[in-house]
C-alpha cells in the first residue's frame, strides 16, 4: 500500500501545463505514492491515449475513463475510488507540487501520527513559468478558515476520514475542496501546517489562481459549505460576503450571558471633537448609550487623582450594578486591570480603557461569540483612530513587535484579506478586549515590567506559551483617543523575556507594515 | 417594648455592624491578596521565561560555538596537512638542491683538472677563427 495517493481529476488541460504537472510527480523524491487520475470524458483528443501512456509507463499510475462528462466532484470521487494510499494529496491537472513535496510531508506526518489534515504554503506559476505570488499561511486557524479558504493547496487528508465523510459532494462545484476540508476538519484529531511552499498553482485566465472572479459560482458554494459547516457544528451564525472570496460569519450570541464591564478610570482630561473631555465621563457616556447588550455589570478602577464628584457622577449614570476599586500610590494600566479582573465575579469580562468610544452598538455580543472555543482566551475589535484609520488590527512579531494593519484604511482588505476576516493572531491589544477571565489569572494578569503599550505583547506571550489563542475581528470597531506604539524602555525587558518569539510570529509570517507586500 | 429587648436590639445592630465592618475588610483583604497573586505570578512567569531566554540563548550560542569549532577544527586540519605538504616540498628541495651541489663540485673539479685544461687550450685556435669568420 502507498503512503499518498495523489487525486487528480482530468477535464482538458491546457497540454504543456499537464505535461508540467506529471513531471512533477514523477520527480519525487519520496517513491511511495500512486497517482489515480480521473478523465472526465475530456473532448480533446490526445489526453486519454496520455493518459494509456502513462498508466502503461508507471505501474504506480491508475487511471479511470470516465464515459460521460460528471463535474470536478464526480471525477474526483472516481479517483478516490481507485486510491489505496493512507493519505490523500489533492493535485489539480494543471497545476505542480514541488519536487520534495511528499518527502516533506511525509516527515511531517511521522513527526505528527494523530494528523488529520495537513497544508503547506503556496504560490502562483505565470503563463512564462516563473513563480510568483508566495503565500507564507498562518498556522492553523480555524476562524480564518470559515472566512476564506486559506489552506487550499497542499492538502493532504486521511483517506479513512475522506471515507467517513462521504468523500466530495455535489452542488459545491468550485469550491468542492473547501467543502471537504471543512467536513473533515470537523473530526480530524490533529491539523498540521507545513510552513514550506509545496504547491505551485497556475495562473490560467480560467483558473480562480488568476481572480476570484473567474469563478463566481464557486464563492457562492464556498458560502453554502461555511454555512452547512456551522450548522453542523451547532454554531447559529450569519455568513456573508466581506470582499472578493472572503466570507463574514457573524454568529448569533444566543444566552447574552452576564458579563462584567472593567474599565480603569483617572481624571485625564482630553479635547475630544473639540471640547474639553473627562476620559473617564466620555467612556460611561459611550458605554451607556452604545451597548445593545443589557446583561452586564461594571467595575470601576478608580485612581485616587479622580475626585469624588467626577467618579459619583460617572456611576450614578448606570441602573446597572456598579462595582468600585480605588487604586492608591501607582495607577498603572496593567496594575488596574489587574484589580479588575480580581473585583470580576464573572467567568468572562470586557476590557474597555477610558480613551476607547463604541462604535457598534452589539459589540459585547458580537466580541462573546468568539468565546465559545475553549482554546480562546481573548477577543479584541480593530482599534481606529478618530478619522476611522487602523490603529490594530491585531499584534504581529515578524520581524519586530508591530500592530498589524495599523495606519492603514480600514477598506483595505489587507494581504490575501486578512484585514477583512475574523482571524487568530498571535495577540490583541486590551484596550477594549473580551477575556477569559480564568485564563488571564492563570498566567498573572497583566506584567506591571512594561509600559501600556508593551504589556499587550507580554501578555500574548504568556498566553500563547500556555497554548491560548487571541482572535480579532473586523466586525467591531472601536475608536480610541489614543496613541499605540510598540517601543519603550521597557523593550529590553520584553527581549529578555520573549526575544525567540520575535520574527517568529506563526499567524502572521511577514511584515504587515510595508506597503507594498511580495508575500502574503 | 421592653428595655431588654431595646438593648438586644442594640447590641445585634451593633453586632451586624461589626461583622459587615469585619467582612467588607475581609473581602478587601482577599482581593489585595488575589492582586498580590497575580503580581507574584506574572513575577514567576517572568523569571522564568528569563531564565528560559538564557538557557535558549546559551543553546544557540553554544551551538554557533560548537559551529565555529567545528570549522576551526577543519581549517587547523586543512592547514596542518598543507604544512605537511609544504615540509615535503621543502625536503625534497633540498635533495634537489643537493643533488645540484653535488653536480656543481663534479662541474669545479672537471673544470680544475689537467685534462680539461689542454683541452680548452688545444681548442683556442678554432674558437680564435670561428670568431673571426662571425665577424666577417
Amino acid at each position: 500500500m502507498p503512503r499518498f495517493s495523489i487525486i487528480t481529476p482530468v477535464y482538458n488541460p491546457p497540454r504543456d501545463a499537464f505535461e508540467l504537472c506529471v513531471r512533477s510527480v514523477l520527480e519525487q523524491t519520496d517513491p511511495d505514492w500512486e497517482w489515480c487520475l480521473a478523465n472526465d470524458a475530456s473532448p480533446d483528443g490526445w489526453v486519454a491515449p496520455r493518459l494509456r501512456d502513462l498508466q502503461l509507463a508507471d505501474p504506480r499510475i491508475r487511471v479511470v475513463d470516465r464515459a460521460r462528462n460528471g463535474g470536478i466532484v464526480a471525477a474526483s470521487n472516481d479517483a478516490i475510488a481507485l486510491a489505496r494510499g493512507e493519505f490523500l494529496v489533492l493535485l489539480d491537472n494543471d497545476d505542480e507540487i514541488h519536487r520534495e513535496a511528499l518527502q516533506i510531508v511525509a516527515a511531517a506526518l511521522d513527526d505528527a501520527p494523530d494528523c488529520d489534515y495537513l497544508y503547506s504554503d503556496e504560490n502562483k506559476i505565470r503563463p512564462d513559468g516563473t513563480h510568483f505570488d508566495d503565500f507564507a499561511k498562518p498556522k492553523w486557524s480555524p476562524e480564518r478558515l470559515l472566512a476564506q479558504n486559506y489552506t487550499s493547496h497542499l492538502s493532504v487528508l486521511r483517506r479513512s476520514l475522506v471515507e467517513q465523510v462521504g468523500r466530495f459532494r455535489t452542488g459545491f462545484d468550485g469550491s468542492q475542496d473547501y467543502d471537504l476540508i471543512l467536513r473533515v476538519i470537523e473530526r480530524a484529531r490533529r491539523v498540521v501546517h507545513v510552513p514550506k511552499v509545496l504547491y505551485h498553482w497556475r495562473t490560467l485566465p480560467s483558473s480562480t489562481a488568476s481572480a476570484a472572479s473567474a469563478k463566481p459560482y464557486a464563492f457562492v458554494a464556498a458560502l453554502k459549505a461555511v454555512t452547512e459547516h456551522l450548522m453542523r457544528t451547532n454554531t447559529p451564525a450569519d455568513v456573508t460576503e466581506a470582499g472578493p472570496s472572503l466570507a463574514r460569519v457573524r454568529r448569533a450570541n444566543r444566552h447574552h450571558a452576564a458579563i462584567t464591564v472593567i474599565v480603569p478610570i483617572d481624571d485625564t482630561r482630553q479635547r475630544i471633537w473639540g471640547v474639553d473631555t473627562l476620559m473617564a465621563r466620555q467612556v460611561s457616556d459611550s458605554l451607556l448609550r452604545k451597548t445593545t447588550h443589557n446583561n452586564f455589570s461594571v467595575v470601576f478602577v478608580a485612581s485616587e487623582q479622580l475626585d469624588d464628584h467626577d467618579l459619583d457622577h460617572v456611576r450614578t449614570r448606570f441602573e446597572q450594578e456598579t462595582d468600585l476599586v480605588r487604586l492608591n500610590g501607582e495607577f498603572s494600566y496593567a496594575q488596574a486591570m489587574n484589580a479588575g479582573l480580581v473585583a470580576c465575579t464573572t467567568s468572562h469580562a470586557v476590557l474597555l480603557d477610558q480613551h476607547c468610544d463604541v462604535i457598534d452598538s452589539d459589540w459585547i455580543e458580537t466580541l462573546s461569540g468568539y468565546l465559545d472555543r475553549e482554546s480562546v482566551a481573548v477577543v479584541a475589535p480593530v482599534l481606529v483612530d478618530q478619522h476611522g484609520i487602523t490603529l490594530s488590527a491585531g499584534l504581529g512579531l515578524t520581524p519586530e513587535v508591530h500592530d498589524i494593519g495599523c495606519a492603514r484604511h480600514p477598506a483595505d482588505l489587507g494581504p490575501v484579506g486578512m484585514l477583512a476576516v475574523a482571524r487568530e493572531c498571535f495577540g490583541v491589544r486590551t484596550r477594549c478586549a473580551v477575556v477569559d477571565v480564568a485564563a488571564l489569572k492563570a498566567v498573572g494578569g497583566f506584567s506591571r515590567d512594561y509600559n501600556a503599550d508593551l504589556v499587550d505583547f507580554d501578555l500574548a506571550c504568556k498566553l500563547h506559551a500556555v497554548g491560548k489563542h487571541a482572535i480579532i475581528t473586523p466586525l467591531v470597531k472601536i475608536r480610541l483617543f489614543d496613541e499605540l506604539c510598540a517601543t519603550g524602555d521597557d523593550r529590553q525587558m520584553f527581549e529578555s523575556r520573549w526575544g525567540r518569539y520575535i520574527g517568529n510570529d506563526p499567524y502572521t509570517r511577514f511584515d504587515t507594515r510595508e506597503r507594498e507586500l511580495t508575500g502574503a | 417594648m421592653s428595655d431588654d429587648a431595646l438593648l438586644d436590639a442594640a447590641i445585634q445592630n451593633a453586632t451586624e455592624l461589626r461583622l459587615t465592618t469585619a467582612l467588607r475588610a475581609a473581602l478587601e483583604q482577599k482581593a489585595a491578596f488575589e492582586l498580590e497573586v497575580l503580581n507574584a505570578r506574572d513575577f514567576a512567569i517572568g523569571q522564568a521565561r528569563q531564565i528560559g531566554e538564557l538557557r535558549h540563548r546559551l543553546i544557540v550560542q553554544a551551538a554557533r560555538f560548537q559551529a565555529k569549532e567545528n570549522d576551526q577544527l577543519i581549517h587547523e586540519k586543512n592547514h596542518r596537512e598543507h604544512i605537511e605538504r609544504l615540509e615535503a616540498a621543502l625536503r625534497e628541495a633540498s635533495k634537489i638542491a643537493n643533488q645540484t651541489d653535488g653536480l656543481r663540485r663534479q662541474i669545479a673539479d672537471m673544470r680544475g683538472s689537467s685534462t680539461w685544461k689542454i683541452g680548452r687550450a688545444l681548442m683556442l685556435p678554432v674558437r680564435l677563427t670561428k670568431r673571426l669568420l662571425r665577424r666577417g
